[in-house]
């Protein structure tokens, strides 16, 4: 047999299993879950209808792709949402906007740490960030976020992290 | 079962050639669908599995900390699940009864037998190095010595079995004759130290002082080229015994070389490689050689054979049946 031929089996195969995965990780389960979350959010005066969440959950397979990222379960949009939906920057006319450029970032995050720093440490970083330094800029938690990359580049951890006061 | 060329065998719908050992599991599920013996409901059934089995591979590797891992990661890791799989279904004795086994056995019990039996050739690949190791050919060939101990090592402090089953790490820098195994993972692993086992114990045989002086007759460069040091003993010891002298100190003359030349011209490959192998069983008789050396050496000779052909024919026998240094000084001064 062709070398060529078995790294194509073996990508055929693997890249199929792969295919069939992505698909089944149906947007309508985390459009659902992500419903699911106004329960707790309309509380703050956060709610989300169906159409809003289903393009949520759209922004997540694309952020994944675009990312190069492969997600189990119904992934961390639900928990995104339970973490920030009590920022004082947070209004319903803000929110859907928000959450797509949060998950944008949460995924670019874990790239650029290198999958060093775990989902739950990850989204803590975000909201601490969010409500303080950067009062709710989403640009300036994007600058953060560079910030922390690089500090773990250098080796260090999110735990020796310091989050600026003001990022401005 | 033997079957007449062109017949089909309605026994055995997939012919054991047609799988590659590599990628045992994949080629398997391939070669199944052709013949019909997976269904497409079938392979989306394994497909959905897999993909549960890699959830949880991804969750053990990220300790639960994150629910997503980089594409590449996540292939490499399917990768390593196919491998596992693969491992196991090499264990039944036919491709339909492996098959069988995949439309009738959860494939998380499969990975989990396969990663037993992974973990089993670790253990036994360890032991097999350290039999060699301790009785290992003394030859200044770096390739030699670096490879079957340092890089052996190397292979075992790097190897991840849960993850990355399928992965080899090192280069195995040096040439087996028997060729690169077409293997992954500690098959390759196995299958590798297996040849230099039986080589290593043929050349055993012989004083390593000979050895270099064999050497030295093809380079006495040979201590830093990744060359198989196996093939020159092993073509010196049957040419003494073909022109009917006694093999133990590898000292070929040129005139020995010459009658070589004369038994084989114009001889087929077939012709050659049955005068090699009488010669080794010969040889067998006269130095009584460990088993595993004889099979070896039998398995090669096919491919020795054609290599006598080819430099019969352009008389270049001199550089397959070596004349060591000192007897190639003698002969020029």
């Amino acid at each position: 047999m062709k070398k060529d031929t078995r790294n194509d089996t073996n990508n055929r195969y693997t890249g199929f299993a792969l295919a069939a995965m992505d698909a089944a990780l149906a947007e309508r389960q985390v459009t659902d879950q992500i419903l699911q979350c106004n329960e707790v959010t309309e509380k703050y005066g956060l709610i989300l209808t169906e159409h809003q969440a289903l393009s949520l959950a759209q922004t997540r397979t694309t952020s994944l792709k675009e990312n190069r990222r492969i997600e189990f379960g119904s992934g961390i949009v639900d928990k995104l949402i339970m973490e920030f939906c009590d920022s004082p920057y947070l209004s319903q006319e803000n929110y859907e906007d928000t959450l797509h450029e949060l998950i944008s970032l949460f995924y670019e995050m874990k790239n650029l740490t290198e999958d060093r720093v775990s989902d739950r440490d990850l989204m803590e970083f975000m909201k601490q960030a969010f409500d303080n330094g950067c009062r709710g800029s989403l640009e300036l938690l994007s600058g953060e976020a560079m910030r922390l990359s690089e500090h773990i580049h250098c080796g260090g951890t999110i735990k020796t992290f310091r989050l600026k006061e003001t990022a401005i | 079962m033997k079957r007449k060329t062109g017949t089909p065998d309605i026994l055995h719908k997939i012919s054991a050639e047609s799988i590659h050992p590599k990628y045992y599991f994949q080629s398997l599920i391939e070669q199944s669908v052709s013949c019909g013996l997976l269904t497409d409901r079938d392979i989306s059934a394994m497909q959905l599995e897999l993909m549960t089995l890699l959830a949880e591979q991804t969750d053990q590797w990220s300790h639960g900390e994150s629910s997503s891992i980089p594409t590449e990661k996540a292939q490499d890791m399917m990768a390593s699940v196919m491998f596992v799989l693969g491992v196991q279904l090499k264990t039944y004795p036919t491709p339909e009864q492996a098959v069988e086994l995949l439309k009738s056995k959860p494939l998380k019990s499969l990975f989990e037998s396969g990663l037993k039996l992974v973990r089993s050739k670790m253990a036994i690949s360890r032991r097999l190095q350290k039999q060699i190791a301790d009785n290992l050919l003394n030859t200044p060939n770096v390739y030699y010595r670096s490879t079957i101990v340092d890089g052996i090592n190397g292979f075992f402090k790097l190897y991840r079995p849960q993850f990355t089953a399928h992965e080899i790490h090192i280069t195995a820098d040096y040439p087996v004759l028997a060729g690169r195994p077409e293997l992954n993972g500690i098959e390759f692993i196995e299958q590798y130290l297996r040849c230099i086992e039986a080589e290593n114990a043929f050349c055993r045989c012989f004083a390593a002082e000979d050895i270099h002086d064999l050497l030295c007759g093809l380079t006495p460069d040979y201590p830093q080229i990744p060359m198989n040091l196996f093939e020159p003993v092993l073509l010196s010891a049957l040419g003494l015994i073909l022109v009917n002298r006694n093999p133990v100190l590898l000292d070929l003359h040129k005139k020995d070389i010459a009658l070589l030349q004369q038994q084989f011209s114009g001889q087929p490959v077939h012709e050659i490689q049955d005068s090699l192998e009488k010669a080794l069983l010969v040889l067998d008789w006269k130095i009584k050689l460990p088993q595993t050396a004889i099979e070896y050496a039998f398995f090669c000779m096919p491919g020795i054979a054609v290599i006598v052909r080819n430099a019969v024919k352009m008389k270049t026998l001199d550089k397959v049946f070596l004349i060591p240094s000192y007897l190639e000084q003698a002969d020029t001064n």
